[in-house]
Parts: structure tokens; sequence; C-alpha cells
């Protein structure tokens, strides 16, 4: 194949493939047809798994049940997962874009449009990738800095012999989710002294006391074993559990625990967990298995918290928060209620729901939605384009034909 | 103890005594206060008894228009929301029987008569006896009234209080085991019975909302009671109502106190011949029984919300009689001097004969007194536009023009060069468009919010933005395909928000939960979505007309095929842009509500099928792939997403908009769904027959 062949194919594969009409029809009706399904599925399987499986994925297989006839097998079909379809509909609208939209004056309109389409998909990408989220949730007089990650969980080892502060390594989930049957992965850092081991993972199980009658399905640990449970469909409502074992360096004997991430307590909204303490060379550590915390470099104190409900109804008519935020010895005074968020430090703290503190207390809890995103503000931005572009398009559009028919009646 | 209904009417006269007993035994106090105290039930019988002397028996009356009106204007606050007591009547009529008005066929001895919501409510109010004759409670399932014991042998749909009252054990055992059942479980079936024993238990609400100012408190008869409670009164006095007997709460309460300690420490020394140790129990078996009374009354008496909060302190809560009565007798709370007004007119309006002299300014007398306090707390200031809307009744005049509309334009067809045809037709579609209009700016003005935030508001919002289009495409392609369009989805769309008010039963001005409170970004992002259902919903009914008329040669000018497919092609263009804003609005407005642009959401993704195929629509008219027949067949599957995003997706929570509603609309999507898909097929057959004519 020479030169000549090869400019001829690329040449092929760009015109007549990335930048047809004929892919971005096939994207678009792909897109349609798993945009549906993924929507559909969501009475069955909870939102968190439906987009694990067909939004944030480059393929997957649709299951069709009882295609054929009374066979319990549905037929499976491999298709692409939206992140494929955006990332090649994306390409196909550069490409289609450039090559076939000349840069004329009467094409203006086309360009900013196709241009204003890329960066709202540009926004997604960043969002996906780059952008954290999770909750805080406050009583009155309580403050932190800390939020939790919504789905996302952690193991956190925290070195606790320091007099005035702790030091907290974390194991992302990510590492745990293959841990099922016996494969097992160590986790080693320099100013640890002990190597970690995690297996058996559970995305969702109980912990089970071990009674006489049977035996346990998985290692029993002080009379207790982890029992997996089938996932919920509310994906908030499955509490992980993994096995660990710390082997100190030298011949001192290994221990073994099971980390559960439900919460004991009944003030389970505020992420408190009983930690495992080990004591390793004079050194006292904490490990625990917890939703996925970030730090803000901030502290938000709530002061008070009050909520209205329409009268005769429990349907709330207005909620708000007054808080303080601290920072660097700085105090001020925020209110932050429905649709009136707080924005600070590429921060953003949403009111987003509230809880009793103890049923019947009548003290609530204030719970805000915690998000930063680079690309927070880019849909408004592309939404602005978006509308220019296609207005310009349209309106010259309509304006040439409108003039085109007077004439016609005009000549007639 | 069971009972049967027709008992207690003969002829047209009613025995009103008799059937208060029915109430207070069967219902009123139930399991309460029987499952305490098992003499209680000899105790009412003896109630029963005792009214027998003291009321007496009476005709129906049927209520004059002065009535209705100062009547229907009563604020009562009501889900949340304080409105005129007309439209609670409406939407308590509709929810239970799935109508506006109540039609009076000739069962009892009266001529057959409609009756309008307000005066429905007005018989359950103040002449039960007669309502519960009334066959308003709706069900549609004829399994549902095999399963309750009801006859289904005629085509009977709805079913009166009586028949209910007989079988009402056979419901209960049927309902208590589905209260069991978790909400996901339950069936279609288990969703309408429990439909039916809650409709049931409304009606009972309705028909007890006075019944606190008419259960009297007997006295003791010796006249010990009377001796202190009613000292000037010269006959004996057997018994007191509740609104008389708690003036006397402070010093009853004093007398409890003290009775038998020390006869010096009274205000008002006791009368003579009045033993204190002897009174001291009685005093205290009073007491008791009110409370007792008062719980099951305040707790069965939630309807009548008519007693508004005081001025000025920023207590938003109304209050019942039976709700203030029981906080009062129990010393949780010490009612308001207006309040205490309030109670006793109601209790004089409870007590009143209906047509009565007494009635009148009993009625009169509690609407002033009501309205002046809801006027001072200042929550009343939209009811006056409220009744007036309900009575113009917007957009049944609508329906009614349109309707109209579509034979004059449908006349224009035949004659097709009389320009004075065109013009009345231009003129009898403005008509309806402009008042269906105003229909949504009067609502706009009464709920303080954007045109559209709830379901049923779309409904009106939608045909009347397709029409405004498919005017606007007329004007600039004046073939009366946009006229007529306009007029057929002006009949359509409101029929559709008819059955969508009737089928819902619930107000359509109701409360929004807090994060829909008004926003710049939530109402331009409504509109504009919407919008773009309209023009979906448009460009696929202009497709129709293409479609029949090219399978049917009805047309042969090339030009005219051309001009519908285009009309189609700029509506679709036209619907890209506002679906696209809409959605991405959306997106925006919950980015800065809560942080979140896209969530995946059902109704989001409706929106964005939308707009995917908007965009399949247009790409492929330029990519070479749609001429004017495909563009015109992709057209109509739009119309097919339209309503998944519209409807569909809605329906998507299985079991949880339950109410035979929801298995409704699925039908009426389904049968729409069919018959777009066989549009589809037909245009396909038309594509093959014209390929074979074109290339033999």
């Amino acid at each position: 194949m020479n030169e000549y062949h090869i400019g001829r194919i690329s040449r092929f594969l760009l015109f007549r493939v990335f930048g047809s009409y004929g892919l971005t029809i096939v994207l678009l009706l792909l897109l349609l047809v798993v945009v549906y399904l993924g929507t559909i599925e969501q009475t069955r399987i909870g939102l968190y798994d439906v987009q694990k499986k067909y939004f944030e994925s480059f393929y997957f297989f649709a299951d069709i049940p009882g295609f054929f006839g009374s066979q319990p097998e549905p037929l499976r079909i491999p298709l692409p997962g939206v992140y494929l379809i955006l990332l090649l509909f994306s390409i196909n609208l550069f490409i289609g874009n450039t090559l076939r939209v000349p840069f004329r004056r009467d094409k203006i309109g086309l360009h900013v449009t196709h241009g204003g389409i890329l960066l709202l998909l540009l926004g997604g990408l960043v969002t996906y990738h780059f952008a954290d989220d999770g909750q805080m949730t406050l009583a009155p007089g309580d403050s932190s800095s800390r939020f939790m990650s919504y789905h996302l969980w952690e193991i956190a080892v925290t070195n606790r012999s320091h007099a005035d502060f702790d030091v907290e390594y974390v194991i992302p989930d990510k590492y745990l989710y293959d841990l099922t049957g016996n494969k097992t992965r160590k986790f080693e850092h320099p100013s640890i002294p002990f190597t970690l081991s995690a297996s058996g993972y559970s995305r969702n199980a109980h912990i089970l006391p071990k009674g006489p009658m049977f035996d346990a399905p998985t290692q029993v640990i002080d009379g207790f074993f982890l029992k997996p449970q089938p996932p919920r469909n509310e994906n908030e409502a499955n509490w992980p559990a993994v096995y660990v074992q710390v082997e100190p360096a030298g011949a001192i004997k290994p221990q073994t625990a099971i980390l559960w991430g439900g919460y004991g307590s009944p003030m389970a909204w505020n992420g408190e967990i009983a930690p495992w303490s080990i004591r390793v060379d004079d050194q006292l550590w904490d490990l625990k298995l917890r939703k996925k915390t970030t730090d803000v470099p901030f502290i938000i104190r709530l002061e008070k918290f009050t909520h209205e409900y329409h009268p005769g109804t429990d349907i709330a008519s207005n909620y708000q928060s007054e808080i303080t935020m601290i920072e660097g010895g700085h105090e001020q005074n925020v209110l932050i209620k429905m649709n009136e968020p707080l924005r600070h430090r590429g921060y953003t703290f949403f009111q987003a729901s509230f809880l009793e503190t103890r049923p019947g207390s009548g003290v609530f809890a204030s719970t805000f939605a915690v998000v930063q995103n680079p690309a927070d503000h880019w849909p408004l931005y592309a939404c602005i384009v978006v509308t220019a572009g296609m207005l310009i398009h349209l309106g010259s559009k309509l304006w040439l034909f409108l003039n085109r028919e007077r004439q016609i009646r005009n000549a007639a | 103890m069971r009972h049967n209904g027709s008992r207690y009417f003969t002829g047209s006269r009613i025995n009103k005594p008799a059937l208060l007993g029915l109430l207070l035994s069967t219902i009123l106090l139930p399991e309460t206060l029987r499952s305490k105290d098992p003499d209680s039930h000899e105790h009412h019988d003896h109630h029963s008894a005792d009214l027998n002397e003291t009321l007496e028996t009476r005709i129906p009356h049927a209520w004059t228009q002065e009535e209705i009106d100062i009547f229907g204007g009563i604020p009562i606050l009501s889900q949340g929301r304080v409105k005129p007591i007309s439209t609670f009547a409406r939407f308590e009529l509709v929810k239970l029987s799935g109508r506006t008005s109540l039609v009076l066929k000739n069962d009892m001895g009266i001529k057959d008569r409609k009756l309008s919501a307000t005066e429905w409510l007005m018989d359950c109010f103040f002449q039960p006896e007669i309502a519960m004759a009334y066959k308003f409670i709706r069900i549609e399932d004829p399994r549902i009234m095999q399963a309750a014991g009801l006859p289904d042998d005629e085509k009977r749909t709805h079913f009166s209080f009586n028949q209910l009252v007989k079988v009402e054990d056979k419901m209960r055992t049927a309902v208590l085991p589905l209260l069991e059942k978790h909400e996901d479980q339950r069936t279609p079936f288990d969703d309408r019975m429990l439909r039916l024993y809650s409709s049931y238990l409304d009606t009972v609400t309705l028909f007890q909302a006075f019944i606190f100012s008419q259960v009297p408190i007997p006295l003791d008869e010796d006249g010990l009671l009377q001796a202190i409670l009613e000292p000037e009164s010269q006959e004996p006095v057997r018994h007191l109502y509740y609104s008389r007997l708690l003036e006397k709460i402070p010093e009853l309460d004093k007398w409890i106190e003290h009775a038998g300690s020390d006869p010096a420490g009274f205000s008002v020394p006791p009368p003579e011949g009045v033993d204190l140790e002897k009174i001291s129990p009685v005093l205290r078996d009073l007491k008791s029984h009110m409370i007792d009374n008062l719980k099951v009354l305040g707790a069965r008496s939630l309807v009548l919300m008519v007693i508004p909060p005081s001025a000025g302190n920023g207590e938003a809560e109304w209050f019942s009689p039976g709700t203030m009565l029981q906080a009062w007798v129990e010393d949780m709370r010490i009612p308001d001097l207006h309040e205490v007004n309030i109670l006793h007119a109601l209790g004089e309006l409870g007590r009143a004969e209906p047509g009565s002299d007494k009635f009148r300014s009993a009625l009169e007398g509690t609407f002033k007194k009501i309205d002046l306090q809801a006027n001072a707390c200042n929550q009343v200031s939209k009811l006056g536009l409220e009744r007036w809307f309900y009575k113009v009744n917007f957009f049944h005049k609508a329906l009614i023009l349109y309707l109209l509309a579509f034979v004059v334009v449908a006349l224009t067809w035949l004659l097709p060069e009389n320009n004075f045809m065109t013009r009345t037709a231009w003129m009898i579609t403005i008509t309806p468009l402009l008042i269906s209009i105003a229909g949504i700016v009067v609502r706009c003005i009464i709920r303080g919010r954007p045109p559209v935030s709830t379901l049923y508001e779309t409904t009106l919002f939608v045909p009347t933005v397709a029409i405004i289009i498919a005017l606007a495409a007329e004007w600039m392609q004046p073939r009366k395909i946009g006229l007529t369009i306009a007029t057929l989805l002006g009949v359509l769309g409101m029929l559709l928000a008819n059955i969508y008010e009737l089928k819902d039963g619930a107000d359509t001005m109701n409360r929004l939960v807090a994060v829909l409170n008004s926003n710049f970004w939530l109402s331009t992002h409504v509109i504009t979505v919407v919008i773009g259902y309209s023009a979906g919903l448009l460009a696929a009914a202009i497709a129709h007309v293409y479609i029949f008329a090219r399978l049917l040669n009805l047309n042969h000018g090339k030009d005219f095929y051309r001009t519908v497919s285009r009309m189609v092609y700029g509506v679709v263009c036209f619907g890209a842009l506002f679906s696209f804003v809409g959605t991405v609005l959306g997106g925006i407005w919950a980015n800065y509500s809560w942080g979140r642009f896209w969530g995946w959401d059902p109704k989001e993704n409706g929106a964005l099928l939308i707009i995917i195929w908007f965009l399949i629509i247009i790409h492929a008219r330029l990519g070479g792939y749609a001429r004017q027949l495909g563009i015109c067949m992709l057209a109509v599957v739009g119309a097919i997403i339209v309503s998944f995003s519209w409807w569909g997706v809605n329906l998507l929570g299985v079991g949880l908009h339950s109410y035979g509603f929801t298995s409704g609309a699925r039908q009426a999507l389904n049968t729409f769904w069919t018959f777009e898909g066989v549009v589809i097929l037909l245009g396909m057959i038309c594509w093959f027959i014209e390929r074979r004519k074109t290339c033999p």
C-alpha cells in the first residue's frame, strides 16, 4: 500500500465515515435506543446501576427477556454505552461541521450551534471525570469541614499516635470491587508499619453471629461472619463489608477483622462508625470502611435550621440553614436555602434535606449537598451559545423563506 | 350493630334523630369507644332516644341561589391551601364520583335534577340523611362490586352511602389485609379496593362535618349540673351542646377542683341545695365524657378547616371545630375571641333547620365572621377571583367554541374561494384561543406562579401553544391546514384537560414542594420544554394530513405536498430549538438548585429522547435519507416519543400513582401509540405503491 492509497483510505474514513450524516444518524439512533432502554431499566434496577451499565460505559449487553419464547435465557445484544456513543458523536460533530459546513456568513449560525453543543458535551466529560460530590449533615451547633460521597467508599487507615493531629491513609473502593472469592490484595505504604490485605469484599452485606447449628459461608472472626446480600435498588442503602488482615513486619502474629460500612448507631447521619483499633509498634491505628470523605478548605458550622410546611400538610414549603463559615480564623454568616446555595472556593453547598436527629426529639439536622465541579457553569454558557446559534440560523432561514413567498405571491 | 339504611326514609320525610343515632352508633364511635367501654353501646342508644324527643322530623330543603352563593364563598383550608368552599366541594365530588356535578335520578321520590358540587356538599353537611341516598361514590371495576357484595347486575358505576353502609363489614374485611401489604406489592385491584374504602370514609367525614354542633351532652337527671351550668333557665335542661358547654369549662374546672373541700373558695357561692360531695363525681364524669367524645369528634371533623388563625401572630394553622374543641377541652389551647365567635356561629348553623330564617341568618353570620377573620390575617385575597374562574368555566367554553370552529373550518374547505368564510373561520378559531389563554392567565394570577408547574397545567398549555404555532403556520402558508389542525388540537386538548381533571380527582391548584418554589430557571425551563412538546405534536398532526392526503391521492398538486412537508420540517426545527433550550435550562436549574446538571432521571431522559429525535429528522433531511414522505413519517414517530416523554415516563413508577387513573392513562397511551403505528404503516404502504408506479 503506497501513500496514495493511505491518503485515499484516510480521506474516505474522514469524509465518508467519521464526518458523515450517516454516522450522525446511526449514533443518534443508538443514543435513542440506549437512553430508552436505560430509562425503562430504572423500574427494575436502581438508578446508580443503570448509570454504570448504560450511561457511563463503553459497551454493555442488553437483555431482552422472553425472546426465545418460554426459555428463561434472555437474548443478549451488545450495544455501545452512552459514553462511547457521545465520544464518537463529538468526533462526528467536529469533523462533519468542519468539513461540510462552509465557513461562510450564512452558515455562522450552524457553526455557533455546533460549537455550543461540543462545549456542552465537553462539560459533561469534565464533570464526569473531575467533579466530586457528596453530602454533609450537621445538627445545630455541629461543625465540619468534610463531606461524604453518596456512592463511593474507602478504607481509612488512621495513625492516632500523635497528640494533636491524626494522619489518614485511604484505599479507594475501586481497589476492592474485584476481591470476591479467594482473591486477596495487599496494600503497603512506607509510613505504615504493617501490610494490609483485603479480601472477600461484598457490596452489600450483613454481619451475623455464627450459631452452632450451621456453617458460615465465609470466614468466621470472633464469632461473626460476613453474609453477602443482594444489592438494593437504592444504592445508598447498600452497606459494603470486607475482610482485612494486618501483618506487622517481623514475626508478630497477623490479626484479622471484618470492616463493615453499616452504621450501628442511630446517629447514622454523621458517619460515625466505630473503627477497628490496633496497636502496632506502640502506635495506635484505626481502620474503618467509610464513605469516601473529602476535606474542604474551610469549616461550616450549623447555627440554626428552620423548616416550614404548607398549613395542614406534610409538604415542606421552605427550609433553610443559617450557618457560619470559618476560614483562617475569619467567620462569616451565611444563609443557605432552597435554590440559594453557598458557593465558595469551587465548592457549592446546597440545602438538600433534613432529618430528625433522634425520633421525637424535635431537633433537626440539616443536610447539604456538596459539589465541586470545574465545569459548573459550562452548561449555561453552552445553552446561551446554542440558543444564539439556532436563533441566527433558523431565524435567517425563516426570513429568507418568508421573503421568497412574498415575491412569489407578488409575482402571481 | 348493622342498620338497614332504607328504614330511615319513609317517602320524602326523613327521621333525622334516628339517623343521627345511626351515625353515632355505627360510624362515629366504632372501635374507639366500644372497645374501651362495652357499656357505651347502650349509652349511645340512649343518646338517640334522647334525640328522638328533642328533634322533629323534616322535609329536605332545596337550596336557594343566594344560600349557595354565601356558602360557596366561605374560605376553607384544604390540602395546604385556603380556597373557597365551592372549590373544595368541586374537587371532593370529582374525587368521589369523577364528575363536577351530580344528577339525581328519580330514586327518592325527588324529581330528576342536577346538583352543583356546592349544593351536594351543603346536603352532605346540613342534610346528610338525604345525601346518604345520593349515588355519587364511583366504583368502576365490577370485580370490586362483587368483592364488596354490591349488586353488579346493572350497568351501575355509582353507589350511595346507604348502599355502602350495608356492606361495610365486608369492605373492612377486604381492606384490612391490604393495609398490611407493602405498597409495591399491591395489585391494581387492591388499590381500587382501598380507594373505595377511603371514599367511604371520606364520605363519612363529610356527613359528620357538623356533627359537633348536633351531639348533645346529657346532663344528670337530678338537675345538679343544671343548677351550676344553667342556673337562670326555668325549664328543666336535659342536655347541652358543646359550644355552650365549653364556655363553662373554666368554671367547671374550678368546681371539680374544689368540690367537697371548701365551699368558701368559690367566687360564686354554690346554689342552694347543691350538695358538693354529691356533685363532684357527676362533674368529673361529665368532663371525662366530653373528653372521650371529643377525641373521636375531633379526629373525625378534620374536614371543616374553616376557622382562620389569629391575625398578626404569624400562625398559619387553621382549625376545624372538632380539633379546636378537642384542644380546648383538653386544656391544650384556649381559643381567641374570634374563634369562639366562629365556633358559636358554626354551632348555630349546624343546628338550624335548612331553609328556615334561622339557617339563613346563621349562614350569613358564619360567612361574615370567617371572612372577616380570614381577611384580617390576609389569606383570602384571591378567593373571589377563584370563584369567578370556576363560574366562568373557561376551558369548557373554549372546548365548545373549538368544536364550533372546527365545523366552520370544515365548511371553508367546501367553499375554498369564499373570503368571508375564511375570515369567519379565523375569528371563530381565535375566540376560544383567547378564552383559554385568559383562563391560563387567571390561573397564574390565582396561584401566583408561572403558567406550567403541574401535569394538569401542561394539558392546558401544550395545546394552546400548538394552536398558536399552527395559526402562525397558517398565516405564513394560507392553505387552511394550520387552521383545521388548530381547531382539532383545540378540541382534543381541552378534552384531555377535562378528562385529566376528572380522573385525577385532586385540586389542580395544589401546593407544590419547596424545590419548585418559583425560580427564573425553573419557570423558563418548564415553559420552553413544553413548547417543544407542542411543536412535536403539531408537526405530527400536520404530517398526518400529508400522509392521508398522499395515500388517498386527495390532492394532485406537487406544490401542496411540498408546502405541507415544509411546514412539518419548519415546526420540527422550531421544536428542536425549544426542546433543546428547555431541556438544558432544566439541567441548569437542577445544577443551580442542587448541584447536578444531568441525573438520567426518566423525565430528563424523556426530554433528551425528544431532542435526539428532532435532530435525527433534521439531519436525515440534510443527509438526503428522508424526503417529504420520510420526514412526515419520522414526525409521526416524534408524536410517539413526545407522548412517552410527556405521559409515559410518569407511568413507569409502577403502583405509585395508583387508583385506576394510571391504568386508564396507560390504555389511552397504548391506543394512541397503536394508532400512530398504523399511520406510519400507511405511510410505508404509500411509499411502496408510489415506488412501484415510478419504477416499473
